[in-house]
């Protein structure tokens, strides 16, 4: 009997299925991500993204509000981690003008500290395991 | 969650440099309006519970961050390490609960430049064993 191991082609294979499982693992977290911004702050959801890492075997990265976005640099992470100016009364303010409790705030409207409202941290921390499950499974 | 909270609340109020730097001001969730500065606020990010055959564990992420308006970095990061040495693998008691540990995950450093302030939020992943 003769065994034939084709180390290249093997490697290949393998490395396909665990960039495919990547993919996916990084779109389950970009989803989560999307559906738990907060419902007053939903523009965010067309700012989560995922992009390759610049790094060789860098991988993938869930973004909020990539370098390069238009908008608000700040913005998402005020929302993700909280931020020291205070609000107050700021839905009805939110409502009058259009604009987000961030932007207020920014704009010097509003006047009160505000608590996190995450929405990637809980993402990951959802799929954290699965992921690590699905790469393990796709190498093995 | 209530005795988990509670718990966390009475640790950070006990003696220690901590306290003592960020002048007692230890909040949940929003610090009231005009809080003298620096201070600190905690919240809970996530609450994700694991049953097992002889009980339960639950399994937290909770963020403390710390508000500074001086000038330079000094006084963030100086709080951040008093933080730091009491809450790294604290042994803090939580009603019901057998096991408490308390890992230091991810800490990040950020400015708000519109209010020249700094905020160290740090995230913290605990096990709580019934």
């Amino acid at each position: 009997m003769m065994v034939e191991w084709n180390e290249g082609r093997v490697l290949k294979a393998v490395g396909r299925e665990a960039d495919r499982m990547e993919r996916r693992g990084a779109a389950l977290v970009a989803a989560t991500a999307k559906m738990l911004v907060p419902k007053d702050e939903r523009q965010l959801v067309g700012e989560i993204v995922i992009k390759k890492s610049k790094y060789r075997d860098g991988g993938l990265l869930v973004y909020a509000q990539p370098p390069g976005t238009p908008s608000d640099e700040y913005y998402a992470t005020y929302v993700e981690f909280g931020h020291a100016a205070p609000y107050q009364g700021y839905a009805s303010v939110s409502k009058k003008t259009g604009l987000s409790i961030y932007r207020l705030r920014k704009a010097g409207l509003i006047n009160k500290t505000t608590a996190p409202k995450p929405f990637m941290r809980p993402a990951v921390k959802k799929w954290r395991r699965v992921v690590t499950e699905m790469l393990k499974r796709a190498i093995l | 969650v209530k005795p988990l909270l509670e718990g966390i609340f009475t640790y950070a109020n006990a003696a220690s440099d901590f306290k003592t730097a960020i002048g007692g001001r230890f909040y949940f969730s929003e610090a009231p309006q005009g809080a003298t500065f620096p201070f600190a606020v905690y919240n809970l990010i996530t609450l994700d519970i694991d049953y097992h055959f002889a009980g339960h564990q639950i399994n937290p992420l909770m963020q403390i961050s710390i508000f500074s308006k001086d000038t330079g970095s000094v006084e963030v990061n100086t709080i951040w390490g008093y933080m730091a040495a009491r809450f790294d693998d604290a042994a803090i008691s939580v009603t019901g609960y057998s096991a408490v540990e308390f890992r230091r995950d991810q800490a990040r450093l950020l400015r708000e430049p519109e209010n020249n302030i700094w905020h160290y939020a740090t995230d913290y992943e605990l096990i709580l064993t019934a």
